[in-house]
């Protein structure tokens, strides 16, 4: 009669509890901003897939009968070329859709890369701890205060533009940022609950690792991810303005806005419309981050509720 | 007090031999610095010819010696360009830089601060909203097509401000807004979650179960812990845009070493190059020493260890 679990309807017991899963598309589809980011960066992306079904002229193609043509809704304007021509008479908008490539391109392997190395110097750094975690973690931190884009700018001006050597760059130039996340990670998973508890138990260093230490280790890292790839993405056009990336036939957001910038006063649009590709994939991009960081770190979350 | 600025000082002096090996081999990364010098077309003889006149072709420990003593009293040869002592261009274009980036620093901190406060203070007001826009605007926006932008809108339709150079008091304006949106939005929302934080403290639901009012609790307890935390970012964020200025500087054609730098990379100077990137680094790492010991008269924890 006192028995408190008797006293619960029935369905209450059977119900299981929700899925990881559930709980995680529940959480999403409750935040809307989430969900225009997710829309937003999901643009981007059908662009650079179908960028050759999609785009009404081959963007390397020059005509110079239509060079330097207004947007479709100026004067003089016309739809065959929805956002106007460069002064090479090539279609912007084919131009942006391609560029879409480029930067997912260089945000994608960069991220990769850098998520790569950070991982394992953060684990080495987090899990060995003492001196070499000294030595690491001065190296990042002496890497962390430097003015990265000065450096950046320098490094990619010795090695040339290459689509290779720009991923190359931020790939390496970025590992810090991920090593640093996870170390301090790993430092703090050590002293959870469960991990004592899976040593207590005789678990060996490897399963620490693989089972308990690195399942934690995706969400927080994800996140940093979604935002460093975004910041990658800003940085390659910030290359591309100084005419350091990719090679200047390249249809690239930054190459645009560099090829149009000497006619900035005359012919705004060429250097200004390619620049919205940019804010429409970073703003996706950050709004799928915060809400990435709000999802899979359940000390916000419950702050939130 | 005195064991912590000691470890900073010696960590900064770690840091500079740090950025010296970056910077000397930062223009050896293609393994010829000779060829990376020099212009395409040079031909081989020339290419020997300037390697041994540089150095180049000495062992790579007696070049990183040479280098390093040399760059410690201010000695970095002589600009390519310019044939003049590297050091004097750099101090030349150093005033310009400095006064755009205390500008900037100014606007974003002026910006950012009390509306973050208030945000913080108010979740979801009308401010709130206002200061979290500012803060995703700052992270979506790249400086350089806002830039861009601002001169089409500005400079050209309005003439309000000069497209580009220093002349004249209202020149500074631009860049000086254009290099600080980043870190204006990156300080709202630190600003805004860390008094968020605070305000969730025991220490404030202590003063608020005392019957103090809440604008003395916002003053005396608030706002003083969430200054400690805006010390650090905002130096880090001084020499963030000190890298940025690269890009500003350029669409500007303000005469600070942003541009220098960008102008020096465009035909290969490297050895004002070096210049530009080791000052730079230098006044972050002096900086950095300064927030720190502003950190230990601000943080009781550290000044009474």
């Amino acid at each position: 009669m006192n028995n408190p679990v008797a006293a619960l309807p029935q369905s209450k017991l059977e119900e299981a509890p929700p899925s990881r899963w559930q709980t995680f598309s529940r959480l999403f589809l409750r935040d809307k901003t989430g969900l225009f980011g997710l829309f937003l960066f999901g643009l981007v992306v059908f662009a650079a897939i179908f960028a050759p079904v999609l785009a009404p002229h081959d963007p390397l193609e020059q005509d110079l009968k239509v060079s330097r043509l207004p947007p479709a809704w100026m004067e003089k304007g016309n739809w065959d070329y929805p956002l106007g021509t460069d002064k090479n008479g090539r279609d912007l908008f084919s131009r942006v859709l391609y560029g879409s490539r480029v930067s997912l391109t260089v945000g994608f392997f960069g991220v990769l890369i850098s998520g790569g190395i950070g991982l394992l110097v953060g684990l080495i750094a987090g899990y060995v701890r003492g001196k070499v975690d000294t030595v690491i973690m001065t190296v990042i931190n002496v890497i962390l205060a430097l003015p990265y884009l000065l450096f950046v700018v320098v490094i990619a001006g010795v090695l040339g533009r290459s689509l290779l050597n720009v991923i190359l760059i931020f790939g390496v130039t970025d590992s810090p940022i991920f090593a640093r996340v996870t170390r301090g990670e790993v430092l703090r998973l050590r002293e959870s609950g469960f991990v004592e508890s899976a040593i207590s138990i005789g678990a060996s260093r490897w399963r620490i690792l693989f089972d308990h230490i690195l399942p934690n280790l995706i969400g927080p890292l994800l996140t940093v991810a979604t935002f460093e790839m975004s910041a990658m993405i800003f940085y390659e056009a910030g290359l591309g303005f100084l005419g350091l990336s990719v090679p200047p036939q390249v249809p690239s957001w930054g190459n645009m806005l560099e090829a149009g910038r000497q006619y900035i006063t005359i012919y705004p649009w060429i250097s200004t419309l390619p620049g919205v590709a940019i804010v429409i994939c970073s703003l996706g991009m950050n709004l799928m981050g915060d809400w990435l960081r709000d999802v899979l770190d359940p000390r916000l979350r419950r702050a939130k509720n | 007090m005195r064991r912590y600025l000691l470890s900073s000082l010696f960590q900064s002096v770690i840091v500079l031999l740090g950025v010296l090996f970056l910077v000397f081999f930062m223009v050896r990364l293609t393994g010829d610095p000779a060829r990376a010098m020099l212009a395409r077309e040079a031909t081989p003889e020339q290419v020997a010819e300037f390697r041994h006149r540089m150095g180049f072709d000495r062992p790579l420990v007696v070049q990183f010696i040479d280098f390093a003593s040399r760059a410690i009293f201010g000695d970095f040869g002589n600009s390519l360009n310019y044939r003049l002592p590297a050091l004097p261009l750099v101090l030349e274009r150093l005033p310009y830089t400095l006064y755009l980036a205390s500008m900037a620093l100014v606007m974003a901190v002026a910006v950012a601060i009390p509306l973050g406060l208030i945000g913080g203070a108010n979740p979801n007001s009308t401010l709130d909203l206002i200061g979290r826009g500012v803060g995703l605007l700052g992270q979506t926006v790249p400086t350089f097509w806002l830039a861009l932008v601002m001169i089409v809108v500005f400079a050209v339709w309005l003439r309000w401000f000069p497209t580009s150079g220093s002349d004249g008091a209202t020149a500074i304006i631009m860049p000086a807004f254009a290099l600080s949106l980043g870190t204006m939005g990156r300080l709202v929302r630190l600003t805004r979650s860390s008094v968020l934080e605070i305000m969730g403290e025991d220490y404030i639901r202590t003063a608020r179960s005392k019957g103090l009012a809440d604008r003395l609790i916002f003053f005396r307890h608030a706002l003083k812990n969430a200054a400690i935390p805006l010390v650090s970012v905002t130096t880090i964020q001084f020499g963030y845009m000190l890298g940025g200025s690269v890009i500003i500087e350029s669409v500007f054609a303000w005469p600070g070493l942003g541009r220098l730098a960008a102008d020096s990379i465009a035909i290969r100077d490297f050895p004002l190059v070096q210049a530009i990137a080791f000052f730079t680094s230098l006044i972050v790492i002096a900086l950095t020493v300064l927030s720190d010991l502003l950190y230990a008269l601000l943080d009781p924890r550290i000044r009474y260890e």
